[in-house]
């Protein structure tokens, strides 16, 4: 959320590169070919990502309408992921343990036996739970070559940078205050210096301090 | 040395563009002028966190009342630290945006926008772009205004002893004590 309504938190890109002439056709080909696929208990992923629609995260059915609007292009980034609690994980497999030893009549299990029980135990709990899910809003304002995300989580962000460059085939640079420097009109001892100059003392004949 | 290397060694600029922007403010009362937006009104609000420099783990959060001109703040640069984040306001011609502006990165978090009228939700989102740019700009000029100061001379002959002489004061700030370019 946030595009929309709500909360005003986000981190700034700058896009790198030119849209391509046709682009409409080429990115929503991209976007669908990237869409959000739900996780499943039989899959081994622990968490996959997505495009969504920007206004129904449930929905991935893209089409111009919902995927431009004027000058941006807007869209879900949604991210989900099994959360097992590790201590029911635990429980659950120490009860098939010993369930499977008394089957089996063993008293010890290899190792090949109990990745296989605890990946058995992990289908099960899958099957009764559902995943956590994660919705980030995605504003691309294409003449100004910006890119609002609704995250500060750099993890996240990082994640976000890798699978829109994917998608659009364009680079992406976070806004921090060198990059940001360098969308300035500063010039050629400017630039040389924005990427030498070195941090001011400001202690310098500040008088100390009387306790 | 590659981008990545410039992202990180460079970011220094961020704590230095908002102590500047503090002195600023103090000089002048808050009113600025900013390329492109005539005068716009520039407060330091109601929570302000200073670090220090290389160790992050020496904090002074200050939260309440105008921590820019307390006593605290002050006392906190005169031991080194720098402003690592800052609840901000602007005002231009009645419209008011606040906003946590946080130096590393120098992104805006919790921002509150002037109210938007329109009722259509794709009318609504255009205007809350329309105003977060809005926004943006102003913050990135002043960010521009700062940095051709500080990567020429006269941040180190005019601009930082002004600073200097600043943080060692513990009366308010006037016009007089911004160097004259």
């Amino acid at each position: 959320m946030g595009a929309f309504q709500g909360n005003l938190t986000y981190k700034l890109f700058y896009v790198q590169g030119e849209l391509p002439e046709d682009w409409k056709t080429l990115y929503l080909t991209s976007i669908r070919k990237l869409e959000f696929v739900p996780l499943t208990a039989d899959a081994e992923d622990e968490e996959t990502v997505g495009w969504v629609n920007i206004e129904r995260p449930l929905q991935t059915d893209f089409h111009l309408d919902n995927v431009v609007f004027n000058d941006f292009i807007n869209l879900g980034f949604r991210k989900d992921r099994w959360t097992i609690p590790s201590d029911l994980l635990k429980a659950h497999l120490e009860e098939a343990e010993a369930e499977y030893m008394i089957q089996n009549e063993k008293k010890h299990l290899s190792r090949f036996e109990r990745d296989d029980l605890k990946k058995r135990v992990k289908k099960l709990l899958k099957e009764r739970s559902i995943p956590k899910m994660k919705v980030i809003d995605m504003s691309w304002e294409l003449e100004q070559k910006r890119v609002r995300f609704w995250s500060q989580s750099s993890t996240v962000c990082e994640l976000f940078q890798e699978f829109f460059e994917e998608t659009f085939d364009l680079k992406l640079l976070p806004a921090n205050p060198y990059i940001h420097g360098l969308q300035f009109d500063l010039d050629e001892d400017e630039l040389q210096s924005l990427a030498t100059v070195e941090p001011s003392n400001f202690m310098a004949g500040v008088p100390g301090i009387d306790y | 040395m590659d981008l990545l290397d410039l992202i990180n060694s460079q970011r220094f600029l961020g704590p230095e563009f908002l102590m500047w922007l503090w002195f600023k403010c103090d000089c002048f009362d808050g009113l600025l002028d900013v390329e492109g937006h005539g005068k716009v009104e520039v407060v330091f609000d109601d929570a302000m966190t200073l670090e220090a420099y290389m160790a992050e783990t020496e904090r002074s959060d200050l939260k309440g009342g105008a921590p820019a001109f307390s006593p605290e703040a002050k006392t906190a640069l005169r031991h080194g630290k720098r402003v690592s984040k800052a609840k901000m306001r602007i005002v231009k011609e009645g419209r008011e945006w606040s906003f946590t502006l946080k130096a590393e990165n120098l992104d805006i978090a919790s921002a509150k926008i002037p109210a938007v009228l329109s009722r259509d939700d794709d009318e609504r989102f255009y205007e809350r772009m329309y105003l977060l740019e809005e926004l943006e700009e102003i913050l990135e000029n002043l960010y521009e205004e700062f940095l051709h100061i500080r990567l020429a001379s006269r941040w180190g002959e005019l601009v930082l002893p002004a600073m200097h002489k600043w943080i060692g004061m513990d009366d308010l700030a006037t016009p007089e004590h911004y160097p004259v370019f």
